[in-house]
């Protein structure tokens, strides 16, 4: 049979915010191209059903508060198996200029897009849980290369991701586990619809002008994560990787 | 002694258990890098709140030499 590089059989991938958005579409592409998932949430129902229709025997949405991070060693003390890989997907963004600070959002906003990880991969390693070769990949934005007003909070923990990343492919490299970032612009979400709906249409009509190729769907950033899942990308690693549909590269 | 090389084991991945004992030469490990090295000295701190500074790796033969180094601080 002809090697494919691209192809997840046989392994299995651990999704946080997996039950929404651009996690949901990466738990879809990971069942595509022949791998399993263990999808991590607050409201699994869709992601269950997902997993009913297309009888997947092999991967499961598991409900969790990642926020609870004392409790995170329960959930990798509850993993029965080695994975092959690790995409941290959960986030949430807000409006917050720097006149508005307040700690409880700052600390709200980083515990679920950064401490969650450290937490929890930190677990992973301790026990054992994550097989060599595997591939992690937390998703970042371009926020954490650009100053947009109003995103610091959000941008804070994505560039902190961008940077521990690189940490971690050095700590990690003698077994091979590669560690890297996708920065997305703008995709079309749940999420993004909300943003909508703070910031008005207009607002957001001049943003989507400012894109060559329009706003990105979910598919946009999830197959690059199967990529870089993948055997195809194995000497990529310490890398964060831009895809916003040519946002940040013009003029 | 026994907790001691039980956590030093923890922290190796390759390496088997019938090879770390009190007399394991741990820098001829083949899993010995620079990643194992700093676990052991964050190990160190976390279980016995001691640092332990690159003579007292030096000057440690073997794991018994490392430990009792670190029950003198």
């Amino acid at each position: 049979m002809k090697e494919d590089n691209f192809s997840l059989i046989d392994k299995t991938i651990l999704v946080t915010g997996a039950t929404s958005g651009i996690g949901f579409e990466i738990c879809k592409q990971i069942t595509v191209a022949g791998g399993n998932f263990i999808g991590i949430g607050r409201n699994i129902e869709g992601l269950h059903q997902f997993i009913v229709d297309n009888k997947l025997a092999l991967s499961k949405a598991v409900k969790f508060d990642l926020t609870a991070l004392d409790d995170i060693h329960l959930l990798v003390s509850e993993l029965h198996l080695k994975i092959d890989g690790f995409v941290h997907s959960a986030g949430i963004a807000n409006v917050s200029p720097m006149h508005f600070f307040n700690y409880s959002e700052y600390e709200k906003i980083r515990k679920i897009n950064l401490d969650c990880v450290l937490v929890l991969f930190s677990e992973l390693l301790k026990k054992k849980k994550i097989n060599k070769k595997s591939s992690v990949i937390f998703i970042s934005s371009i926020s954490a290369i650009r100053g947009a007003k109003g995103n610091g909070l959000y941008a804070i923990t994505k560039s902190a991701l961008d940077t521990i990343s690189k940490v971690y492919a050095n700590e990690l490299s003698s077994k091979f586990i590669r560690v890297n970032t996708l920065q997305p612009g703008m995709v079309e979400t749940d999420m993004s619809l909300q943003a909508e709906n703070i910031l008005s249409k207009d607002i957001m009509d001049i943003d989507r002008a400012k894109y060559p190729l329009g706003y990105g769907e979910v598919k946009d950033i999830a197959l690059p994560v199967i990529f870089l899942l993948s055997n195809a990308s194995k000497w990529i690693t310490g890398q964060s990787i831009v895809i916003d549909g040519g946002r940040t590269s013009i003029l | 002694m026994e907790e001691f090389i039980e956590s030093f084991y923890d922290i190796l991945d390759e390496t088997e258990k019938n090879e770390i004992n009190k007399n394991t030469d741990f820098k001829n490990l083949d899993e010995w890098d620079s990643m194992v090295t700093l676990m052991l000295i964050a190990m160190v701190d976390e279980n016995y709140a001691k640092q332990i500074s690159g003579t007292d790796l030096k000057e440690s033969l073997t794991l018994e030499n490392l430990f009792m180094r670190i029950q003198s601080k």
